[in-house]
């Protein structure tokens, strides 16, 4: 019998217990498609580490932050200027929630037109779409924190929209704020939903979305089985190292050289919010929302004797179960046949976002 | 068998009846026949005395009842009543007293217990009032007895005897003046003074027992045991709402809570001293509901005016007296819907009084315009009817007769006979005064158009300048009287923008005569003071700006007892609106010997009606400038120069410091903080430099100038932190940026191998 030494009775007594040998079986024969859509397998893994950036420095933003009308602003500024360090974590977590939406969209849309989401990995898909509503969920609970005039009135605009859906609205918007108005009640709330209900939920369906990964391999663009490969250990490992360290040294990057409130804050809405004050000219939401903002305008008052915002919020939900139903209703995906209309569907939402961000960057009404 | 039933009910009844009157024999003898009072009568006279006569306990309880011991005992063995469980000699301390009254009075003891007297017992504190501390003992009246401590008029002045107490209350961290505000209170008016058996005294909201100490939802509870109305309506509102999530408490905000005062149209608006301004600016809803609750009292006021004048002129108007009661019934419904805080609301009962208003008014209201003094005159002179309609006396429903007597219910020319008053106009322009001043010095008579209005005028215009003049030659047509600046038929109230009193409209109203050569001349009097003031400060701020704070003429000149001011009164008139200057001025060095050269004290530097902003430059002793005349070139004049110079430049130099900081985008909030208070030290040392004290204000700025190194030190912290943190970013950069290279060699290392395997 072969003598093993100290490292080797500890590996086995582990191994005997959790089936690490199982698992580096699985790794060495994990592989990534290689190929023209090489470049769009990064956006997960850079998804992946945005929010693993987020959630460290949101615990340290936490063991600062106070989630209470008369003390979230101070907070905020002390964190800023008193507490060392403090502005690169608040800046880098301001930065990265902001580069993990870009990222989750261009992970989205790129799995969609390559249509990864076909049989096996439908689920994946749904966990993936629910992934980018909490991570636009988390975008929006978190706005109103630094609770300045900018957050303050956001949040206002923002939850009025809520409002606008059917049957439930006035009782959504009344729970979103806790009263009537956006008050303290509302960011003892919004607090924490962004620190507790959301994270919980982040957990479950990032643990799910990975491990239907795992189980279940990368897939391949459709034609492309039996394509070239990658290994994952340590070939792809090394270049996802790459992009995280690049990724890492660009949030410094804009930490530092933009700082997030004085490039995207116009100086008179940085200061405390105030309830009493009049919602001031120049709202706009965060650039994730922009163009259902935006669409929101373009409905009118009335359609067929409906309320035009409740169908403005109508076609919105219709629009997150196409998205969520994808891989459901692309029959042609099953049969491994690429099909027009899908792609077609893809970048007309494609476009209808950018214009409408757009038209919501240019509008003068703001 | 019947019948002995019947029998048998007859006898049981009268057993229980027979019980009853036993056990109510009983218990009158057992008073008269108990040892305590037996002996107590010969030891404690006054205190059986008071007991029995007027105690509330006499009737039920014996002294045992309270106290124990054995009623029963031989009243000569002392031992035998007292020594007996449960016996409790007086003195009872508050907390015995708690015990002992509360095994009868449960309730009233355990409620006792909850509240702020309770606890502070429990927590060891002294001073605290138990059972007999308000109620008294021997005896304990009843409540509504004559001389009970406890009956509501008389409550305020027991509590008083603790919370009114300074010393007392400062021990436990009180008020000690909460009963003198109840006293003075709407509340308390009304319950010792009015004798209104409703009214709350200190228990009417704080409970009696539990004493409850505020709490901000009881607030609510108190004063809606009461003002029923105006809690449900204010439940309602949205301040309820907003009020509620800041935890402030509701009724008091506005009405306060000791000192309550009679509530009002007063309070409302967003100038101070209104409530609202508290919370709401300028412009905010409560100025509407000022407004409109304004126009339904102006309204119900007018409407009174117009009865009382048509009564005057001979008619029955006291059906229209009755009907105005419920005009004013609806002026109160109106006040307490303002405790909704809904616009609507409140409009549709101010309308609703209003309607009523012109429903009792009905034709009496039209008796001005029925007047025959308008309907002839009209024809006369059709501009002088035009202007009148604009004036403030038709406004006040004064009309022609009001100045002019007769009686305009006449429709022919005898409306304009002696006999109906008529008085006509003045002769002559020294009796002008005179004919006003009937009305204007009658203060009664004014305040029931304007209570603040003044009604001195006719007297100090007695001594001004114009009317000692005229009082010399009445008939001097060029001496300013009353008509001469308010107008005559067109007055104006002198808070109209269109009066020719109104601020901005003044100089140019005194102009008319005091920008006339001729008639100056004529009086040995300065021409075109216009011209100068024009230019002025003051005239820039007002004439340009329009800002009506700022002085015209009357201001400094005053305006019905308009003087010249003399040299040694110029200070008094400027140390009215520059009264720290002025002050420091008069401790001055300077102040005596100007006095003595017969200098003017403001208006030597300062000039007086061309009085131009002031420079640091007039601080100047170069040849030709008024410091000059006194100091030599480099003296005191040209110090202070240097210092304020200096300060201002050293503050323009660290506001570069921390813009320049900014642009790197750091935050440097606390510096230009300090950089406001740098600038507010340097005016208030051109403030402090009227006392011409060199030491003083070398010490401020010296102050001054550690405030302005403090920016500085903050504008260099933010660079040194902004080239700290791009340094710490390069050399970050430059350590990942090895470790890709590290990376990529790495990959290209394994791609070769991928390669050749």
């Amino acid at each position: 019998m072969k003598k093993l030494n100290f490292a080797g009775v500890l590996g086995k007594w582990f191994n005997d217990r959790v089936p690490v040998d199982g698992m580096v079986e699985h790794a060495k024969h994990k592989t990534v498609p290689e190929g023209k859509h090489f470049i769009w397998y990064f956006f997960g893994g850079s998804s992946l580490f945005f929010f693993m950036v987020q959630v460290v420095t949101g615990l340290f933003l936490l063991l600062y932050y106070k989630p209470t009308a008369a003390s979230a602003y101070e907070s905020v500024h002390f964190i800023e200027s008193e507490v060392a360090f403090g502005w690169l974590i608040r800046n880098v977590h301001a930065w990265s929630a902001n580069l993990m939406i870009l990222s989750l969209f261009f992970h989205m849309f790129s799995n969609w037109f390559v249509k990864g989401y076909r049989k096996p990995r439908e689920l994946t898909w749904v966990t993936g779409v629910i992934l980018l509503i909490l991570g636009m969920a988390f975008g929006f609970s978190g706005y109103l924190l630094p609770w300045n005039k900018l957050s303050f009135f956001a949040t206002k605009v923002g939850t009025e929209i809520a409002a606008a859906t059917p049957f439930i609205g006035d009782f959504l918007v009344r729970f979103l704020r806790g009263g009537e108005d956006v008050t303290g009640a509302t960011l003892t709330r919004l607090f924490a939903i962004h620190v507790t209900v959301l994270p919980l939920f982040a957990a479950v369906f990032v643990g799910m979305h990975l491990y239907f990964v795992q189980a279940q391999g990368i897939s391949h663009p459709i034609g492309d089985k039996g394509g070239k490969e990658m290994k994952f250990f340590p070939d792809f490992l090394y270049r996802e190292i790459a992009v995280w360290s690049s990724c890492l040294i660009l949030l410094a990057f804009l930490a530092v050289y933009f700082p997030f409130d004085s490039v995207f804050i116009p100086l008179e809405l940085q200061e405390k919010a105030s309830p009493f004050d009049p919602t001031p000219m120049g709202i706009k939401p965060e650039w994730y929302f922009m163009f259902m903002f935006q669409a929101l305008k373009y409905f009118p008052g009335s359609i067929l004797g409906m309320n035009g915002k409740v169908v403005a919020v109508m076609f919105f939900g219709v629009g997150a179960l196409v998205l969520i139903a994808l891989p459901f209703w692309d029959i042609w995906a099953h049969k491994e046949k690429k099909h027009w209309i899908p792609t077609a569907v893809g970048i007309g939402i494609i476009i209808f976002i950018i214009v409408l961000t757009a038209l919501g960057y240019l509008d003068p009404g703001h | 068998m019947m019948q002995r039933s019947v029998r048998g009910s007859s006898v049981a009844m009268g057993t229980v009846f027979s019980v009853l009157f036993g056990i109510l024999m009983l218990s009158q003898i057992s008073v008269a026949e108990d040892a305590c009072v037996t002996c107590h009568t010969e030891m404690t006279p006054e205190i059986v005395e008071a007991f029995l006569d007027q105690d509330a306990h006499a009737k039920q309880e014996s002294c045992s009842g309270c106290h124990g011991g054995n009623p029963n005992a031989d009243p000569e063995d002392m031992d035998a009543a007292h020594e007996v469980d449960g016996f409790t000699p007086p003195p009872w301390s508050a907390t015995l007293s708690i015990e002992q009254c509360g095994k009868c009075h449960t309730r009233e003891a355990a409620n006792y217990r909850s509240g702020p007297h309770g606890s502070a017992l429990s927590a060891g504190k002294s001073d605290v009032p138990g059972c007999v501390g308000c109620h008294t003992e021997h005896p304990l009246h009843p409540i509504f007895g004559a001389d009970s401590p406890i009956r509501p008029d008389r409550v305020p002045q027991t509590c008083g005897k603790c919370h009114a107490d300074p010393a007392m209350m400062s021990r436990h961290d009180l008020p000690a003046d909460v009963v003198r505000e109840y006293r003075n209170s709407v509340h308390g008016e009304a319950l010792l003074d009015r004798h209104n058996p409703l009214a709350p005294s200190c228990t009417g909201c704080h409970d009696n027992h539990g004493t409850h100490d505020e709490h901000v939802s009881n607030f609510d509870e108190a004063c809606s045991r009461c003002h029923i109305f105006e809690a449900t309506a204010f439940a309602t509102s949205k301040h309820q709402r907003i009020w509620e999530l800041t935890e402030a408490p509701v009724c008091i905000t506005c009405h306060g809570n000791h000192a309550i005062d009679q509530a009002g149209v007063h309070m409302i608006g967003t100038r101070e001293p209104a409530v609202c301004s508290k919370c709401h600016n300028a412009g905010d809803p409560p100025d509407e509901v000022y407004q409109l609750l304004n126009s339904l009292e102006e309204e119900f006021a007018r409407g009174q005016a117009v009865l009382v004048q048509a009564q005057d002129a001979g008619r029955n108007v006291n059906h229209e007296f009755t009907a105005m009661k419920a005009v004013h019934d609806q002026l109160l419904v109106a006040r307490k819907a303002v405790h909704f805080f809904d616009i609507e609301k409140i409009k549709v009962e101010v309308d609703k009084g209003l309607a009523l208003s012109k429903e009792a008014l009905g034709s009496v209201d039209t008796l001005l315009t029925e007047s025959s003094c308008v309907t002839c005159h009209a024809e006369l002179d059709e501009d002088m009817a035009h202007a009148f309609a604009d004036d403030v006396h038709a406004s006040s429903e004064i009309s022609c007769h009001g100045c002019h007597g007769g009686n305009p219910l006449i429709q022919d020319e005898d409306a304009m006979s002696r006999r109906e008053g008529f008085v006509g106009v003045p002769s002559k322009p020294g009796d002008v005064g005179a004919f006003c001043s009937k009305c204007h010095s009658d203060a009664e008579y004014m305040h029931r158009f304007n209570p603040a209005i003044s009604t001195d005028q006719y007297a100090q215009f007695q001594i001004s300048g114009h009317g000692l003049t005229l009082a010399r030659n009445p008939n001097d047509k060029n001496v300013a009287n009353c008509v001469n600046c308010h107008g005559v038929h067109e007055i104006r109230a002198t808070n109209d923008p269109l009066s020719p009193v109104y601020p901005t409209n003044v100089p140019e109203t005194c102009n008319t005569c005091h920008g006339d050569p001729e008639m100056m001349n004529q009086y040995g009097i300065l021409i075109n003071p216009y011209e100068d003031y024009k230019e002025s400060v003051h005239g820039e701020a007002l004439l340009t700006n329009g800002d009506i704070s700022a002085p015209a003429c009357n201001d400094c000149h005053g305006n019905h007892g308009a003087l010249p001011p003399e040299v040694s009164t110029v200070s008094n008139v400027c140390g009215q609106c520059h009264a720290l200057n002025a002050s420091l001025f008069g401790e001055s060095i300077h102040r005596g010997i100007w006095e003595l050269r017969g200098m003017q004290q403001c208006g030597s530097c300062h000039g007086s009606h061309a009085i131009h902003h002031p420079t640091d430059e007039m601080l100047s002793a170069k040849e030709g400038s008024f410091c000059s005349i006194c100091h030599e070139e480099g003296g005191p004049p040209d110090q202070v120069f240097n210092m304020l110079d200096s300060l201002d430049h050293h503050i323009d130099l660290a506001e570069n410091k921390l813009r320049l900081a900014e642009s790197f985008l750091v935050s440097v909030d606390e510096g230009y903080f300090k950089l406001d208070k740098a600038r507010t030290e340097l005016t208030k040392m051109r403030v402090l430099l009227h006392n011409f004290d060199i030491d003083t204000l070398s010490a401020s700025s010296a102050k001054t100038m550690d405030i302005i190194h403090d920016v500085n030190h903050i504008g260099d912290e933010g660079i040194a932190n902004a080239k700290f943190r791009r340094n710490g970013f390069w050399l970050a950069f430059i350590i990942f940026a090895a470790f890709n290279i590290v990376i990529i060699l790495k990959i290209r290392e394994l791609n070769k191998r991928r390669e050749n395997e």
